[in-house]
Parts: C-alpha cells; structure tokens; sequence
C-alpha cells in the first residue's frame, strides 16, 4: 500500500475518474471557472455535462469519451451542476448510480496498483495482490452487507485477524457503492439559496426535466399503494405469525412487531389491528393500540414503520422460506405477488401447471 | 393472602428499596463506570414508584451519581449510541455512533440445568411446574402463565463458555482489539461484551452482518469447497469448523449420523473409512471428503456442526443501534448483584466468578429474617443457601436480597 503514496494520477486517469480531489485541482490549475459559463469555447463541456446527464436517464450508465480528456473532466462538476438545478432526487439517485457504473467498467481493466490507490483514496483499507484482494472487514460489511447474494454474507468469508478475502472483481463493486455514496453525498449538498443556473444550462435543465416528466408518465410511480388484507396472499413467515395470534397463542415482540407493521402497511387500519392483537393472551388495550399507533407513526418518533425484511426475519429466525420466495427480499413484495396469484386464480386462469390454493 | 399479603408486599419493596438506596448513596461511586462522552449519551431508569423515566442527559459522572443518589432507582440505563441532543425525541437526537454490544444470556443458551430451576406459576388457578411455560395451564387451561427464571452456576459457565468463545473470535477474525473490548457481568444470567471505536459508526445492516456470522445464519456450506478460497490457508472459522466436525465424526455412532439425515451409502463410508475421512478433515481437505461421502452428505454434516460453532449472542441487542443497556456499576433490580467490570481479556473472564465479585453486599453481617416460598440451591461467594420452600429463614443481607428482588420471598418483621 506504501508503493501507491507516490503515484499521481494522468490527465487520462482524472477523465476516467473525473470525482478525485485531483481532477478539481486540475480545473482550478487550467484556470476554469464559473465565468466561462457564457464562453462560446464552453459550450462543447456543456454539451458533455448534458449527455452524461441524458445517458444516465436513458440508460442508466455514463459512457466514456477520451478523445479530448480535458471535455471530460470538465464536464463532470458541470453535469452535477445540471442534476442539482434539476431538484430531483430519482435524478440524483439515478445520475450517482450511472456515474458509478462507469466507473466500475473502467476500473475492471486497471492495474492493481491503480485500483488500490483509488480504494485508498475512497477510505478502503485493502491490500490488492493479483486476482485477489484482502480487505479491512468494517470496510467490507460496510458495503457489502446492502448486496443479498449470499457469496456475499460475511459467515461465507474468510475472515482472518480483520481482513476479508475477495476477488478483485468484488473489490471493484464494493468500490462503485463507496463511489456512489460519494456522488450522492456531493448531490445532497443544497445549492446556495440564491443561486440561479447559469443562462447556457437553462434549456439543457428545461430538456432534462421534461424528459424525467416523460419518464414518470411512461412508467409511473410506485407508491407502495395499499392492496388490502387477503389472507391467501400472504407470505408464509407472516402467515404463521398470524395464525398463531388467531389461535391465541403467544407471539414474541419481534414477531408482533413484523406483523403489526406488515398489516398496516398492506392497508389495515389502527383499530383492525389492535382488534387482532386483542386475542393475544397478555394483551392489554390500551398498551396494544398505544403500541400499534407507535407503529402506525401516529406517536412518537411520528415515522411509520416499514416492516422487516426477509434477511432480519431470517437473523431472528422468523422465515419460513419456500420455493415462492425465490428472488423475494421483503415480505411486502412477495405479499404483492400473491396478490396477483389470487387474483389470476380467482379469475380461473391457470398458472403454468399450478394449482390454485384460492 | 389479603390485606397481609399486601402489606408484606409494601414492606418487602420498602426493604429492597432501602437497601438500593444504601448503595447508591454509599458504595456505588466506586463501581459506577460513566459511559465515554457521557454528555452525548441518554440515560434511562427504572424508579420504584414511578416506572420508566428516559431522555435524560448528565453532563458528568458526579451529576449521574447525584441523580442516583436523590433518585434511586431499581435499574439503570444508558443509550450505546451518542447523540447530538440526547434528551431530544428519538427523531431529533442526531445518531452519533453506538457501541456495538454483545449480550450472552442464559436464555439464550440451552442448558440442562433450567429444567430444575426454572418455574412458571398460572395466574389463574395457581399450578405451578418446571421448565419453560407451557402454552395452557395443565390444570386449568388458564393461558396467564408467568415465568420464573433463575440462574445457577451452570447456567453462568454456559454463559461464561459463550463469551470466551465470541471473544476469541472477536479477537482472531475479525481483528478486535483488546483495548476497545469492555467485558461485564450482566447482574443476572450473563455477559454483555462492549466494543468501542471505529464499530461505532456501524449501521444496522453491517451489524447485522456480525451477528450472522457468529450465529452462524446464513452460511452456504459450499464455501469450504472452493479450493480457490480454502488454499489460501487455514484461518479462524475454517480451524473452528475442522475441530468441530473432527469431534462430530469421530464421536458420533451410526445412529447420530443417520439421524440427521445422511443416507445409508453415506453413513456405510463414514464408518468404513473414519480414519481416512478424519485425516482429511484435519488436513481442511472438504473436496476430499465430499468425495468421499458425496457432497449432500457433506452439507448435512456441516449444518449439524454449525449447533457447536455459533455464539449464541442476542441479536437484538447486537442489532439496535438506539439501545439502553444497563449501566455498569449499577444494581440489577431482579438479582441486587452489580453489572460489574470484568476485564478486557479473555484470561479476565476465565477467572471471573460473578457470585463473588458482583456482590455489593457480600460481607455484610447483617441478618434478615424472611419467609421464603420456594427457592433452590444457590451460592453467594464461599457459602451456599437453600433450597428452601414455605419457610422462615435468616439470611445474610445479599442472599436475601436476591430472594426478595427475585420475588420468592417477603420480608418478616
């Protein structure tokens, strides 16, 4: 690692990188500044600044130019620029993961040392040798722990004296999520109050935003609407809950909790769920609908609560994982899908060989 | 028990509340330990008369013990986690970081011994028995059913055994280091284990990560077949799963093997050619012995010894980045023993025995006389008590103290 200290990044490596500390350097060296807005020499930078920003919405990933490094470099603080003024946070989500993505291609084909020297710079603790990788493991679960492939869990690791084993391929992904916290770190940084967007990157930001306009009548927005209780629906880990309280039986908090909020969240109100809870054996009323309000957001912290997900039901030993589960993360979602069994089941349209349980 | 058992109860809880107050007023400076950064912290307690009281802050060790002292409360706790504004609603307190923390109980641990000290009583018709609750109350159906727990020293070693197990493994995978490690003594049936610096910025996901991999959830059996992996040499947890599955295959009878489900081709090579298969177990070579007794079998194998492997830990706990956990220093309200320092060391816990050292009032040579309803065998430092069933007694202040805060006992004037 002590090797890398030295190493300066080429004009090359800041077009490919354009969001190390090094390439704003770069710009302020050149001279650039926010006056050469209006320069008509300025205009080919805003032309980038605004593909970048079109290639993330339409394909999710930012491409690569080379061919004149300075372009890109400079493009990039202005592309940040556009997707600030645009005040949209799918846009921000969206540009970050499409900047990072390029990122990790570019990175799978760079040297060791290169790639160790941007861990480095991103606050990787990593010791990259050949094909494989040995990180620090508050670095790696860090990361990691957001990816729900189980290569990924740490119990699958090797683990010795703080150090995560890993390819170098993994390295580079774990390097793209830090890459894009970075960018949505700067995008969450608000503009000043009073700032106005320059006069060359109004009509970029008018074209940017009626394109995201565009978006959202094509496709929608999910709301997380509310699909209502249909007992066959649902998954199997909330179901046996369930049953259980039906049968009054004792539940543990945990469990409670997953189904309280599980309920709410699929559209039940306070009152339908302290009804259920009513039947368990240690139930008080006034606790319970004090507890299932909590949940609801109607008190306290005043947030409502989404329910667990698959991998915190599975820590606490609550999934009951079948072959339908398969590619599912939250409850909520399989739940959804059920639905959607239900109904083509109701309506007599058999699935695929099979049987319907309606 | 009436109008006199009411009035038992008043003076019982008098008694209980007395002494507390002795200790905080009196002993507790010494064995009070201030959170770091206590100014960031919330404090919550848990005061005889008046429930639970939180969000509250102290800006030092003397305003803490002052509160203590006015206060007196029968449990107390601080946050792990560090706040802008610790005395702020849960949503304006500004996480800061929390201590990641590790709580072993004997709850949570399966032991032999709590079949003979573990009781629940019904609510409704006043049958009692052994063991864990049962759903229904066998004699009358009732489902008010209270658990009575207790602890003993086997209960404690099981404890004990767990936590020197998830020090170690703190210590060799994950690369812990000693000086960040605060061990204590819960004040009941186990071990909370602290660990502070750079953990403390760890999110609920990245917590969850730890948890698993001590609990082993989640763990693909195949991993010990990559070659590419495992070549790169023998580290903790492939040591831990050769030793463990070392001790499995060489003790276990045909039965055991059949029981958890290895077919009979499998149960027939295991038993042919245990030696070979138990060198190659030694030698960390899982593609050797997956050839040997086939891959499915080789699984089975593993998810059974995976039982040993996992430190039973609560994952709660280890999870909640917003916890209050019991103070060190202060009185556990269900025993009267302290949640005392340990050490930072393993060799610390080794030689740790709870029964001695966590007991504020060992050497007091006052008597109690109390009417004890049911209590087993218990020992506090050399001396042992009980068992005793609907009887007077006069006991030494801390044995009574723990059977009136336990709630089997009243105090008799």
């Amino acid at each position: 690692m002590a090797l890398n200290k030295g190493y300066k990044f080429t004009e090359r490596d800041l077009a490919k990188y354009p969001f190390l500390r090094e390439a704003a350097e770069y710009l302020e060296e050149m001279g650039v500044t926010t006056k050469d807005f209006d320069a008509d020499y300025f205009q080919p930078v805003i032309d980038r600044a605004y593909l970048r920003v079109v290639e993330a919405i339409e394909r999710g990933i930012v491409s690569l130019n080379l061919d004149d490094p300075r372009l890109e470099i400079a493009s990039f603080p202005v592309a940040i620029l556009l997707v600030k003024f645009a005040g949209d946070e799918f846009l921000k989500r969206r540009y970050a993961l499409a900047e990072s993505l390029r990122a990790r291609e570019l990175l799978e084909g760079e040297p060791s040392f290169l790639i160790a020297t941007l861990a480095s710079r991103l606050g990787f603790r990593v010791d990259v040798k050949g094909v494989y990788a040995k990180l620090y493991v508050i670095d790696y679960i860090r990361y990691a722990s957001r990816f729900h492939d189980p290569r990924w869990k740490l119990v699958n690791r090797i683990l010795d004296e703080g150090w995560v084993l890993l390819s170098r391929r993994e390295l580079i992904r774990l390097l793209s999520e830090a890459i894009q916290d970075n960018l949505l770190n700067i995008l969450a940084k608000p503009l000043l109050s009073d700032a106005k967007p320059p006069r060359r990157l109004e009509a970029k930001l008018v074209a940017i935003i009626g394109m995201l306009s565009d978006r959202r009548a094509k496709y929608g927005e999910w709301t997380g609407a509310e699909v209502g209780f249909v007992e066959d629906a649902l998954p199997p880990c909330i179901k046996a809950m369930y049953t259980t309280l039906k049968e009054g039986k004792h539940l543990p908090h945990i469990a409670r909790f997953t189904l309280a909020s599980f309920l709410l969240n699929i559209g039940l109100t306070v009152d339908d769920v302290v009804k259920m809870f009513i039947s368990i054996p240690d139930a008080n009323e006034r606790i319970t609908r004090y507890q299932v309000e909590h949940i609801a957001g109607m008190r306290g912290s005043m947030t409502k609560y989404t329910s667990p997900s698959c991998s915190t039901l599975k820590t606490h030993g609550l999934c009951l994982e079948d072959e339908r589960c398969r590619g599912v993360k939250h409850p909520l979602i399989r739940y959804r899908r059920g639905i959607r069994r239900v109904i083509r089941i109701k309506e007599g349209d058999t699935v695929g060989g099979e049987r319907g349980e309606a | 028990m009436g109008e006199s058992g009411e009035k038992l109860k008043q003076d019982t809880k008098r008694f209980v509340k007395s002494i507390f107050s002795r200790y905080y007023s009196k002993i507790a400076r010494k064995f009070i330990e201030e959170p770091t950064r206590i100014a960031s912290r919330e404090f919550g307690f848990n005061l005889f008369d008046k429930g639970i009281v939180r969000h509250l802050s102290f800006r030092t060790k003397d305003e803490l013990i002052e509160y203590l002292r006015r206060n007196n409360p029968s449990d107390c706790y601080y946050s792990s986690a560090l706040y802008i504004n610790p005395t702020a609603s849960m949503d304006a307190k500004g996480w800061m970081g929390a201590e990641l923390i590790f709580d072993i109980d004997a709850d949570h641990i399966p032991t032999n011994c709590k079949v003979e000290h573990d009781r629940w009583l019904c609510l409704s018709c006043g049958c009692e028995g052994v063991g864990e609750a049962p759903d229904k109350c066998p004699n009358c159906g009732g489902d008010k059913l209270e658990q009575r727990v207790w602890f003993c020293e086997g209960c404690l070693i099981a404890a004990k055994r767990e936590a020197m197990k998830l020090l170690d493994i703190l210590s060799s995978d994950f690369g812990i280091r000693e000086d960040t490690v605060n061990i204590y003594f819960s004040g009941h049936r186990g071990f909370h284990i602290h660990v502070s610096g750079e953990v403390e910025g760890l999110d609920q996901n990245a917590r969850r990560e730890i948890a698993d991999y001590l609990l082993c959830v989640g763990l693909d059996p195949t991993i010990y077949l990559d070659r590419m992996i495992i070549s790169k040499g023998v580290n903790g947890a492939k040591l831990r799963m050769i030793r463990a599955l070392y001790d499995f295959i060489s003790s276990t009878s045909i039965e055991g093997f059949s029981a958890i489900g290895l077919g009979r081709r499998g149960v027939e090579a295991i038993v042919n050619s245990r030696d070979r298969i138990l060198e190659k177990v030694l030698e960390g070579e899982f593609d050797g012995i997956a050839r040997e007794i086939g891959v499915a079998n080789l699984r089975k194998l593993i998810a059974k010894v995976v039982e040993y492997l996992a430190v039973r830990i609560d994952p709660v706990v280890t999870l909640d980045t917003h916890r209050l956990i019991r103070l060190p220093g202060s009185l556990h309200g269900k025993t009267g023993f302290i949640k005392a320092r340990v050490g930072s060391s393993m060799e610390s816990l080794e030689d740790y025995d709870p029964l001695s050292e966590a007991m504020p009032f060992r050497n007091s040579d006052e008597q109690v006389k109390l009417y004890v309803h049911l209590s087993p065998r218990f020992r506090v430092g050399e001396e042992y008590f009980g068992p005793f069933k609907d009887e007077y007694v006069y006991l030494p202040l801390q044995p009574a103290l723990l059977l009136l805060c336990k709630g089997v006992a009243y105090i008799s004037s």
